[in-house]
């Protein structure tokens, strides 16, 4: 649907939901209006592949060597010490051996362990890097840099400014949403502020184990009358306001503040709509699923199919990948909950044309070293059998919207602890992502403080190997 | 290509023939060497690239190490030489180049100054003294009743437009109202200023709200949004332990606005109170605004920009901050400038023990069991140190033969090389530089610098526990005390950070005021931190920036837009005054009246400019559609602060209590103060407040954005608070009135302080007779209560942030556990709806984290039938509360009852047990709710849609 197309519709359904009296005299004024939503669609300024994006986060830091990016040469050197030492936030010893085995998939015969089988089995569509590497290795600098494009500083998040650029293409919905189950991750809501960029574009934040709607979108219910009682209500509204506007005409902030509560009106149906799992026949439920990581993406799509700009699925609360100690086990139980719905994830929107303007994202604030983590007090819980952050190198891969497919960009050392050929850093990730969507991250600018700030602040570079 | 280049010196020659070459230099080179090539061919670079400066003529001249700048420069730019690109990475445009060219074939001219970052900031207009202003002369004498007027008129008329008219009484003094108290006149008042004869009525009117408290309410919220302010350090995710006394830094902003304290005075104890003799102690709290920004636990560098960021910028409406990396790219702010506040605000800290505000008589027995509390969490942690401090040096002690290998080895070594040694050798970097003199026993005192990162972790949970002990006691009734801080003991001037890199230190900074108003040569501030003498450069009547900034502000907020529309820059990039006179004049009549605010207010307020109507006019709209000559008022919306207090307001529930500990905004049922004294959580905001444009306390925040989205529309269509003030507007109604009119005009009458007219009425009695009340949907009735055993049963009272909470107490159950008080076990209530089998399963779990103590927690499960049905306890551990084969009555209840046992301390639970009595099931958690949504009647629903109305939200 194109953005003159929506605007029609919306500016029919607002003629067909019956404002009542005050919206046939009032609709000459819309166009003033609509420019005062800050969540109004808006053009690309450049060509772009991508309409909406997706990022599934595995915060804690998933393991490369484990998933991605296959090292036998920690099998050779199992126990042993390796010739390479970088500084992680903890003591590590000895190589440790991927703790899953790998084999090709696909046609692209690209090799991903078994923890991602499911996955595995799309690989032909996915554009794996890798060679990412960040700055830092603590959770909360690395969430700001994957998230911010800064370890340190207040800036907006990757999802903010996608919306401050480009609006949302469904303004019954808010445009960027994060879906994450039992409470929020490691650094909470800065993950998603809108920082200097205005409120309206900060993410909403929805509790996945909720299945109330009320506890999914703030006063989404209507408690006090019925659906009819509201609409006559919100007519009587519409009739006063006519009156008052009568008086203090030419003033688009008062017309702008009518249409919110009609668009509110709808957004409450909107909502019930698009959270509403029991509308998705049992086939698909079937291929996500019935764990609550299946849920999480059927919800994730169907957001996205109602033109919900940026979505983001976190894993859990708290930063569940974090797998200092145990890892097989730890990281075999999460790479089965979301291993399935993940892929099945990738078929619904392959099979829905969506995967063609839909950017996938998949990855975590850093991998974790290739060797073992050595016991500490307070900071591990004393066994030798998981692996400590790392930010030299890791893997994440991305789908759709233009990108290559099968494809694997730049590889680490011979052990997986940093990157070392075709290197990827955050900013060179986030203008990548910016330029499918269609703005050069040079460019794409806010003022703010007397600087114009970017998301990649002064760095970063479009790594054009990616693009199909 | 050589040819190329030719032609561009040529045609760029001629542009340079009316530049004079160091002209040229400073247009069209400088700015490119400071972009490109500084970082490594400047002094900030470590090590300087090539040996070859490009800031000083010196240098210039000299050439690096590839030779003189004439031979080099331009084969470096044309990236033709592969041994020799520069800048690295993308060339230079071909336009540049040619600039250098024409450069070189000038000389290479250069000013010897060069170095000293001299940007023409003696051109930015806000860094000129303000001028002592003569009010123009104007045409329509009539309207402009004050110098203000003739400023705004004369530009109106220079471009032939007129001004509105005075708005009508019932208008004016709304407005009034609102601006100033951010609450309604009432009906009373309204009508006896329209019926007013007296020729002063206005000005009376004026008097009388700047001398209301409910004016330091308002305005006080105003300097907040500028000073960040919030009542925790983060969101509770990450630790986000509440301010326990930051409520009194908010109280003192409030209290020192009634009382009209001189602004300079406003500031200056808001920077360094501790440092005036004699200033009596309330006005410690004052230096909240230094210690409630965001601290940064692992990074000083973040904390201490933050300080600097909300005092230049709202202070000083510079952006200072722009220079910790480089020099301000536009500003002429040096980043030694930065470096040099960055000493001051680097250097102080919180006194251990924060100055009470109030004489604190005989300690209550909560007090000494407080007190008893705290100084035990104290000594835990003293005791955490000690016995890991000695583990430590044990640790080292085995290492020995590693360490006195590794002091072998480093001898000789550079600061990088031996910081690599330690790395690859995994040995502490501490305890190796001591190891000559000391071996392994690093004193107590530096544990911090010897210890691992899970210690690192277990102190910050111990501090966190005092913290938290802290606020909860502050929260339960504490004296108030005073978010001070004081000065380090023996202050270090910080360096320059190059790049903005600590780690990369250059030259020393100590604390002095900006050069670009001091002059390069300004002198250093002498006591302690500085905070002194930054205060008193700051409130110097000859700043040229306190007092524009200031009036700029105020101005701001009286008209909904600033003389200078970025009202925390007033640098370059900021706008210029679209009155740059009034500015000035507005400025210099500030300080002359002794710094006064209301003085100031009572200045604007008696205007025509602020007395205008806010109707629309075609013809000034086409030229100046912004409005920015002030042709008529804006009209405004208001902020939620006034959209939620002039409810309460209107139904007359509004208690009016100054200051103290903050409350629930989410509260259930509401509590009815001022928002301004809500409890505001760093990182995670109300939604209500978010949705409303509220100010991010993440920064400082220089004016609220405006925007209109459906959240908004959806909390006046849903949340329980507009539907609870529907119904309560609704039964004041219905007992005001007679008969529906006169009850229609009562609504009208405390909502817009105005009679309905006949259209209204009738258009309310229609949708009256049209609506029914419609019957209740039958909810559901939960089987579950939440509530206490305080000798029996009693339910919570509130229910507020999703917890259920009983008012001062602080036990609270959430979805998923809660935390019992001390002596007050918390129930869940259980009361079956059927009979049958009946199967309990659940995990009762306490004690996370690394730092123990206190005793856990113990969960009993209990039938009004049978009695007690089990007892688990549990401490740092969980237990299967699981129970089968028993049987169940209709009616018959079973209470989930959690208790502190003997240390009421460290007593959070999870617990989400499920009840199963056949093939039904129950379970705490998804079946977690708050209050019963509240059903509206006619009247209601009536009230309710006034509450949304635009005449409602909007002021004239």
């Amino acid at each position: 649907m194109s953005i003159r197309d929506l605007f029609t519709t919306r500016r029919d359904m607002l003629r067909q939901c019956g404002m009542g009296m005050g919206s046939v005299a009032l609709t000459s004024m819309l166009a003033p209006a609509a420019d005062l939503n800050p969540l109004r669609p808006k053009p690309a300024p450049l060509p772009f592949k991508a309409k909406r994006v997706i990022h599934l986060f595995m915060n804690g830091g998933c393991s490369h060597v484990d998933t991605w990016d296959p090292k036998p040469a920690l099998q050779k050197y199992a126990g042993k010490p390796i010739p390479i030492t970088l500084k992680t936030e903890r003591r590590t010893g000895a190589a440790f051996p991927s703790q899953f085995a790998f084999k090709p998939y696909g046609k692209s015969g690209i090799e991903v362990s078994d923890a991602f089988a499911q996955v595995g089995s799309c690989v032909d569509d996915l554009c794996v890097i890798r060679s990412m590497h960040t700055d830092i290795p603590n959770h909360e600098p690395s969430l700001m840099m994957m998230n911010c494009g800064d370890t340190r500083q207040v800036r907006p998040s990757f999802g903010s400014w996608l919306t401050y650029g480009l609006g949302s293409e469904n303004e019954n919905l808010p445009g960027f949403i994060v879906l994450c189950p039992d409470g929020l991750p490691t650094q909470g809501n800065q993950n998603w502020r809108s920082a200097f960029l205005p409120g309206a574009y900060q993410a909403t934040h929805i509790d996945t184990r909720e299945t109330q709607i009320e506890k999914l979108i703030e006063n989404i219910r209507n408690h006090a009358t019925s659906r009819p009682g509201q609409r006559r209500q919100l007519d009587l509204l519409n009739e006063l306001n006519k009156d008052y506007q009568e008086r203090r005409q030419n003033d688009a902030m008062l017309e702008s503040r009518v249409q919110s509560f009609e668009l509110a009106y709808r957004m409450q149906m909107e909502a019930d709509d698009a959270f509403d799992l029991t509308r998705e026949p049992a086939s698909v439920r079937e291929m996500y699923g019935d764990g609550l990581q299946g849920r999480q993406m059927m919800i994730a799509r169907r957001l996205l199919e109602r033109g919900v700009r940026f979505v983001q699925v976190w894993h859990g609360a708290g930063q569940p990948w974090d797998s200092h100690d145990d890892i097989k086990t730890n990281h075999g139980r999460l790479a089965r909950e979301c291993d399935q719905p993940i892929a099945a994830l990738l078929k619904d929107l392959k099979q829905r044309g969506m995967l063609e303007d839909t950017l996938v994202i998949w990855g975590g604030e850093f991998g974790r070293t290739p060797t073992v983590e050595l016991p500490d007090l307070g900071a591990n819980s004393g066994m030798s059998n998981g692996r400590d952050h790392n930010p030299y190198g890791f893997s994440m891969w991305l789908a759709g919207a233009g990108l290559k497919r099968g494809y694997v960009h730049g590889a680490t050392d011979e052990f997986g602890f940093a990157a070392a050929e075709n290197k990827v850093h955050v900013h060179d990730l986030h203008a990548t992502l910016l330029h499918q969507l269609g703005f050069d991250h040079e460019r794409f600018t806010y003022r703010y403080a007397g600087r114009d700030f970017r998301l990649t602040d002064v760095h970063g570079r479009v790594v054009k190997e990616l693009l199909a | 290509m050589k040819r190329s280049i030719a032609v561009f010196v040529l045609s760029c020659g001629g542009l340079a023939a009316q530049d004079s070459p160091i002209e040229h230099f400073e247009k069209k080179i400088r700015p490119v060497l400071a972009a490109r090539c500084y970082a490594c061919h400047s002094a900030q670079a470590n090590p300087v690239q090539g040996g070859l400066r490009l800031d000083s003529a010196a240098g210039i001249r000299q050439g690096g190490n590839s030779g003189p700048l004439k031979g080099s420069l331009l084969r470096a730019l044309s990236h033709r030489d592969a041994n020799l690109k520069m800048p690295p990475g993308k060339p230079l445009p071909a336009e540049t180049v040619a600039e250098f060219s024409t450069w070189i074939a000038n000389g290479a001219p250069a000013p010897e100054t060069l170095v000293s970052a001299a940007k023409p900031g003696a051109k930015l207009w806000s860094l000129q003294a303000p001028m002592a202003q003569t009010a123009p002369a104007v045409h329509a004498v009539q309207w402009a009743k004050t110098e203000i007027d003739r400023f705004i008129l004369a530009k109106l008329e220079s471009k032939g437009l007129t001004p509105q008219g005075e708005a009508e009484r019932a208008t004016l003094i709304r407005r009034v109202y609102f601006d100033i108290t951010g609450l309604p006149p009432s009906k009373r008042q309204v009508d006896a200023f329209v019926s007013s004869k007296a020729p002063d009525a206005y000005q009376r009117l004026v008097d009388e709200v700047l001398g209301s408290p409910r004016y330091g309410e308002r305005w006080g919220r105003h300097w907040l949004d500028v000073a960040r302010y919030a009542d925790s350090n983060n969101d509770a995710v990450n630790s986000g332990i509440k301010y326990a006394w930051s409520y009194t830094y908010r109280d003192w902003v409030i209290q020192a606005l009634n009382e009209d304290l001189p602004y300079n005075r406003f500031l200056q104890y808001q920077l360094a109170a501790d440092k005036i003799a004699g200033l009596p102690t309330r006005h410690l709290a004052a230096l909240g605004f230094l210690s409630l920004g965001r601290d940064f636990p692992k990074s000083e560098p973040e904390t201490v920009d933050d300080r600097i960021d909300a005092t230049t910028r709202g202070m000083l409406g510079f952006t200072v901050a722009c220079a910790r990396c480089h020099d301000h790219k536009f500003d002429p702010i040096p980043t030694k400038d930065y470096y040099s506040l960055y000493s001051v605000f680097s250097n102080i800290r919180q006194p251990r023990d924060l100055p009470a505000l109030a004489a604190t008589g005989e300690l209550s027995e909560k007090d000494k069991l407080y007190q008893q509390r705290l100084a035990r969490s104290r000594a835990d942690f003293e005791a955490y140190r000690k016995r890991r401090h000695a583990e430590m040096v044990a640790f080292f002690e085995t290492q020995s033969a590693e360490y006195e290998k590794a002091a072998r080895d480093s001898q000789g070594l550079t600061a990088l090389e031996k910081e690599e040694l330690v790395r690859v050798r995994q040995l502490n970097s501490h305890v190796l530089a001591g190891w000559r003199q000391r071996g392994a026993k690093v004193p107590l005192e530096e544990f911090e610098l010897i210890y691992t990162e899970g210690d690192s972790n277990n102190s910050r949970a111990h501090l966190n526990r005092y913290n938290f002990l802290l606020a909860q006691y502050a929260y339960d009734g504490a004296p108030p005390r005073a978010m001070a801080v004081e000065d380090v003991p023996n202050p270090k001037p910080a360096h320059v950070f190059l790049r903005g890199n600590p780690a990369n230190p250059g030259v020393l900074t100590p604390p002095h005021f900006l050069s670009a108003i001091a002059g390069a040569e300004s002198k250093v501030f002498e006591d302690g931190s500085g905070r002194a003498g930054l205060a008193e450069a700051i409130i110097d009547p000859k700043n040229p920036l306190t007092a524009r900034v200031i009036v700029n502000r105020v101005w701001m907020h009286h008209f909904g837009a600033g003389l200078v529309r970025t009202p925390s820059d007033f640098g370059f990039r900021g706008d210029a005054p679209t009155h740059p006179e009034l500015l000035d004049w507005l400025a210099v009549k500030f300080v002359e009246s002794g710094w006064s605010l209301k003085a100031l207010h009572r200045m604007i307020l008696m205007s025509s400019v602020y007395r205008q109507e806010s109707g629309d006019n075609e013809a000034a709209r086409a030229v100046d559609p912004e409005n920015l000559m002030l042709w008529r008022m804006n009209r405004r919306r208001l902020e939620i602060e006034s959209l939620r207090d002039t409810m309460l307001a209107a139904s007359e529930q509004l208690e009016l209590t100054v200051g103290g500990v903050p409350f629930a905004l989410s509260a259930q049922p509401a509590v009815p103060r001022r928002t301004v004294y809500s409890f505001i959580e760093r990182g995670r905001i109300p939604g209500t407040l978010a949705a409303f444009d509220f100010a991010s306390p993440d920064q400082h925040a220089p004016m609220r954005s405006s925007t209109t989205v459906p959240q908004q529309a959806l909390f006046f269509l849903n949340s329980p608070y507009v539907v609870g003030q529907a119904q309560a507007l609704a039964a004041k109604a219905r007992a005001a009135g007679t008969n529906d009119v006169s009850r229609i005009q009562a609504l009208y009458g405390r909502l817009f302080s105005r009679a309905a007219t006949t259209a209204e009425v009738n258009a309310g009695l229609r949708y009256l007779a049209q609506t029914e009340l419609q019957p209740a949907e039958a909810l559901a009735a939960s089987p579950w209560q939440y509530g206490i055993d305080a000798g029996g049963f009693r339910h919570f009272g509130v229910f507020a942030n999703e917890s259920w909470q009983g008012a001062g107490v602080k036990a609270a159950l959430r979805p998923n556990g809660g935390e019992p008080g001390e002596g007050l076990p918390v129930v869940w209530r259980f009361t079956s709806p059927v009979q049958g089998k009946l199967n309990i399963e659940g995990t009762l779990r306490h004690g996370q984290g690394a730092v123990v103590y206190g005793d856990g927690v113990r969960g009993r499960i209990v039938s009004s039938r049978v009695g007690e049905l089990a007892s688990y306890s549990v401490n740092g551990s969980s237990a299967e509360t699981k129970l089968s084969g028993l049987s169940i009555e209709a009616g018959e209840t079973i209470d989930f009852i959690v208790d502190c046992r003997l240390d009421p301390e460290n007593d959070g639970f999870s617990w989400a047990p499920t009840v199963r009595i056949g093939d039904k099931q129950w379970n705490t958690k998804s079946d977690f709710a708050g209050p019963r949504p509240k059903r509206l009647d006619a009247w209601g629903l009536y009230a309710q849609v006034l509450l949304q109305t635009n005449e409602f939200a909007f002021v004239d």
